[in-house]
């Protein structure tokens, strides 16, 4: 299994943290661990990029933080989406999307002449 | 499918309902990042930490040792400073920290630039303090509401003459109808007027006052400080001898006493006990009523002529419109009912705030809009001298972009400049306010309402900070973002003479320059034509002479003076005793004077019959022979009264000029026979004489023509007024009028001052003299400031072009080239801002109409003087710097 190129791009970056906080209250540990569960492996999140970007989102007002209890019984700081911030993961996820869509049909396209 | 579109930008906009919810978070966040900062670093420090234990856990979890683990961890994790530093860039960019910083840089930089600074400030303080000085007047005139509880739903309803909409006295009978039928009010309350003698003290005093409904305080929601409230019993016929009493009297003429309640006042020659005293402030108007009675409406008979004041408070329910098309609805019915009474009469429903300040709620908006184009012009100014300031600084903000400071960061760090600058002339402002203030009090119109309510208060101060913020953004913001465009390699090379904010920078000047040009214009054309105005109505013709004329009411109560001959006995020994009097060179009573109420009446005339239902109106003076002497009215044709002119002669009248012309058009009128009574056996009077119109109330306002009878052949009503023309130099003669009466008759009060005809012309003007004095002072400022602004410019560009003028005189240039050279174009800046502003104040002048006085607003003179001196000021502006242009010496500049 390769891993893919180490730097996402900051808007994926964005677009993969709105995405899994989308299915619950995490902190930043548990978000790289899903994210890395969920793409086997595939994408890591380094933590250099991925605490600036949960503070870049939080001051957006895209998640908002609270300190909660993690299982393992300690006190850790807990993000979830906030009502633009699901907005805007609807906005990005469909803009990814066509992206994706508009990238593949390029690479498919029959040499014919 | 188009082209791929990436839009992953962060910060995109996003709109829709959040984005409320979401500036505010924003707007905490900042909040919050610029005093919590020292908490959110260790809860990040705790965040990180988490991280780390986890990813240790994670190791142990895979079988490492527990130190091999933390020690993998931290390995991997490397040092936490990074990451602290990349999380905090994403909480700082944060124009609330960067402020403090911007402002201590902002007070160096402009202690730097003294002269800079202290003009700055002077002129937007000048701009500022002026501009909250009369805003202030407006607020507490126009704007904050009377001092009522629930004012808003207050209203004045009032009668007017359909064709001409002027107000036509209101009867009883109307407000009794509206009492019954109309639902819109929740109260519905009327006054008339009282007036009459107070005796049983040393000197009888005259009392004035209101008859008033028992609701009218109700409807007002007033509370009486002392004792009670009218009540409905109050007005029952035989119970009305009660006094309320206003503040002011109360005050004056009992000490404040507590005790008052206990006292009774001999008015009328009968008693009336004191059942209350009303607060201060209820009604305390100049000519201010007294006291308040309740309105016994057996009385006054319901279909007397009378002024009826009438006052009501809509339902919580109510607008003024339903209200308003209710009483045209009850106009309609009662026109058809009883045509005699109604037709032909509209009724008006005002807000009472409107009402009171209906006659100068206009002009001070124009002097409002005046003083914004002040500002303005103080905005442009203080623009022009930072855009000038700012082209010195190229460099400073070319090292500052160099070292990575982005534009917005530029702008913002110039605009604190800015808004420092303005809050100071701000708080200078205010101080400028506070200081002008009893000044243009002083000159306020004598009549204008709520008066002793003008202060500056919190709504006042609120608009002072806005527009302070607002200028100072305004005059900032085009510098700023003009400077902040710097060329890094020309502005960092050469430095010293850069682009100069280029040519952009230039035009933007010279723009300002021409706003300011049109800008003074225009009030500058507002000045002239007041002061032409102005002029006119101090050379206006009154008609009657006013000075040395005192005058006051006497009343001649009808239980005392029951009949004609009892009246006219009074008359006759009254004037004997007063014209005894030293010092005192004629005398007269009359149903009126000029500057007291006017009595119109329809008048008909017996070769031209006119419509009875539209008889044209006239005032009506019924005055004693030597009426003429005292107003000194000249006599145009034909005689005036003589003392054989008496009840029992041939009946006589004397028309002004006015009416002689309009329904006699030439023709001689003397010996026509007109009228002012109705009925088929009505008397007809023969004209004996024209004289001079009058007008009634000054200069400003022209009145319905008048006709004179004799006083003994007319009615004589109950308030007569009594007018004196003193010799010159002799004191008020009050004194010597009260002795007179007093030798007739002990029980008539004659008021201890008289009023003074000049006094009450003059009072006239004041409206028209503050406007005047107001928009001289403006334009004389604004012209000056104009000036200021032209002489800077011209001196920047002959500064910048210094090199080039000394090349052309190099080249054989004269002096006089250089001059032309300069005054070319700036005369251009000049010519197109003063045309500009002549259409601008062409167009907008008419909103002066209501203060002009026999000027058109396109007065073609006015517009050409003020034309002439703008440019000669604006050419003297530009000529000095290019004088000083013409004595460049070409050798010293080629040599550098």
């Amino acid at each position: 299994m390769t891993l893919m190129r180490k730097e996402l791009l900051q808007g994926t970056l964005e677009l993969l943290i709105l995405k899994t906080l989308s299915t619950a209250r995490l902190h930043g540990w548990d978000i790289a661990k899903r994210i890395a569960v969920v793409s086997q492996d595939r994408l890591s999140l380094k933590q250099g990029s991925l605490y600036p970007a949960l503070h870049r989102l939080e001051n957006r007002g895209l998640i908002e933080a609270e300190w909660g209890v993690s299982e393992a019984g300690r006190s850790a700081k807990f993000y979830r989406l906030t009502r633009s911030g699901k907005k805007r993961l609807t906005e990005e996820q469909s803009q990814w999307a066509s992206f994706a869509d508009a990238i593949g049909r390029v690479l498919d396209m029959e040499g014919k002449a | 499918m188009g082209i791929v579109r990436r839009c992953h930008r962060p910060g995109a906009g996003h709109g829709g309902q959040g984005v409320n919810a979401e500036r505010w978070r924003w707007l905490r966040l900042r909040w919050r990042s610029l005093f919590r900062s020292r908490r959110k670093e260790t809860e990040l420090d705790r965040e990180l930490q988490f991280h780390l234990d986890q990813l240790t856990e994670e190791y142990v979890a895979h079988g490492m040792a527990r130190d091999e683990a933390r020690l993998a961890a931290q390995r991997e994790f490397g040092t936490l400073d990074p990451y602290r530093e990349a999380c905090r860039d994403s909480w700082r960019p944060n124009w609330m920290t960067d402020l403090l910083p911007d402002l201590r840089f902002a007070v160096r930089q402009l202690s730097k630039a003294r002269s800079f600074a202290l003009v700055s400030i002077l002129t937007l303080a000048i701009g500022i303090g002026t501009t909250t000085a009369i805003f202030s007047i407006y607020n507490s005139v126009v704007l904050r509401p009377l001092d009522y509880a629930d004012s808003h739903e207050l209203v004045e309803i009032r009668r007017v003459q359909a064709t001409t909409q002027e107000q036509v006295p209101r009867r009883l009978a109307a407000f009794q109808v509206w009492e019954q039928h109309a639902t819109s009010y929740s109260d519905l309350a009327a006054y008339s007027y009282l007036s009459g003698n107070m005796t049983g003290i040393e000197h009888p005093i005259r009392l004035v006052g209101n008859y008033v409904t028992p609701n009218l305080f109700r409807t007002l929601g007033v509370q009486p400080i002392l004792g009670r409230d009218f009540t409905a019993e109050d007005a029952l016929p035989g119970r009305t001898n009660v006094f309320i009493l206003s503040h002011d009297f109360w005050q004056e003429y009992f000490g404040g006493r507590p005790d008052v309640l206990n006292h009774t006042i001999r008015f009328s020659d009968q008693s009336f006990s004191i059942i209350g005293v009303l607060p201060q402030g209820v009604r305390d108007e100049p000519d201010t009523p007294q006291v308040f009675a309740p309105l016994d409406r057996s009385v006054i008979e319901p279909t007397r002529r009378g002024l009826m004041n009438i006052v009501g408070r809509l339902k919580e329910s109510v607008t003024l419109d339903q209200a308003q098309s209710e009483m045209d609805v009850l106009a309609a019915q009662l026109a058809q009912a009883k045509p005699d009474l109604w037709s032909g009469i509209e009724t008006r429903v005002f807000p009472m705030l409107d009402y009171h300040v209906r006659g100068i709620s206009s002009p001070l908006a124009m002097l409002l809009g005046a003083v914004a184009f002040l500002l303005l012009i103080a905005c442009v100014n203080v623009a022009n001298l930072s855009l000038a300031r700012a082209s010195t600084r190229q460099r400073e903000i070319a090292v500052r972009t160099a070292l990575g400071a982005g534009r917005g960061r530029i702008v913002r760090q110039l605009l604190a400049e800015s808004i420092l600058l303005a809050s100071v002339g701000g708080v200078f402002g205010v101080a400028l306010a506070y200081g002008i203030m009893p000044m243009l009090l002083e000159f306020a119109p004598a009549a204008m309402p709520r008066m002793n309510e003008v202060r500056i208060d919190g709504v006042a101060l609120g608009f002072c900070c806005v527009i302070t913020m607002v200028t100072g953004v305004g005059f900032g913001l085009m510098p700023a973002v003009m400077s902040s465009k710097v060329n890094l390699t020309t502005s960092i090379k050469d430095g010293s003479r850069g682009a100069g904010g280029g040519r952009q920078g230039g035009r933007l000047r010279h723009a300002l320059v021409v706003a300011e040009v049109s800008l003074a214009m225009i009030l500058l054309a507002g000045a002239g034509l007041l002061t032409r105005s102005f002029t006119n109505l101090q050379e206006t013709d009154l008609g009657f002479n006013p000075d040395h004329i005192y005058a006051t009411r006497i009343q001649l109560e009808p239980h005392r003076y029951p009949n004609v001959e009892s009246q006219h006995t009074f008359i006759d020994r009254a004037l004997e005793q007063i014209t005894a009097q030293p010092g005192i060179e004629a005398a007269s009573l009359s149903t009126t004077l000029p500057f007291f109420r006017v009595y119109e009446i329809g008048m008909d005339i017996e070769t031209n019959r006119q419509d009875p239902n539209r008889l044209p109106q006239v005032g009506f003076f019924g005055v004693t022979p030597d009426y003429f002497a005292v107003t000194q009215t000249k006599l145009l044709e034909g005689r005036l009264f003589t003392d054989r002119d008496r009840g029992d002669s041939p009946r006589v009248v004397i028309i002004s000029k006015r009416l002689a012309e309009q329904y006699f058009p030439g023709v001689s009128p003397l010996g026509r026979r007109i009228t002012v009574t109705t009925g088929e056996d009505r008397p007809w009077f023969e004209i004996v004489g024209v004289v001079e119109e009058v007008r009634h109330w000054g200069a400003p306002t022209i009145n319905s023509p008048q006709f004179y009878m004799p006083l003994h052949q007319s009615f004589i009503p109950v308030r007569i007024v009594l007018a004196v023309r003193n010799q010159p130099g002799a004191p008020d003669p009050a004194g010597r009028v009260a002795a007179a009466i007093r030798e007739v008759n002990p029980n008539i009060a004659v008021a201890r001052e008289l009023g003074e005809l000049s006094t009450y012309a003059d009072n006239a003007l004041t409206l028209h003299r503050f406007c005047l004095f107001l928009f001289g002072v403006f334009s004389v400022v604004a012209v000056l400031l104009a000036a200021l602004g032209i002489y800077g410019v011209v001196a920047y560009t002959v500064n910048q072009r210094t090199t080039e003028i000394g090349v052309r005189m190099a080249l054989g240039a004269q002096p006089r080239d250089v001059v032309r050279l300069v005054l070319h174009r700036a005369s251009i800046m000049v010519g197109v801002g003063m045309i500009i502003g002549i259409s601008g104040a062409l167009a907008g002048s008419r909103l002066l109409n209501s203060v002009l006085h026999e000027v058109s607003p396109q007065d073609p003179l006015t517009f050409a003087a003020i034309s002439i001196a703008l440019a000669v000021v604006a050419v003297t502006a530009c000529y000095l710097p290019a004088r000083r242009a013409a004595q460049v010496s070409p050798l010293n500049v080629l040599r550098t």
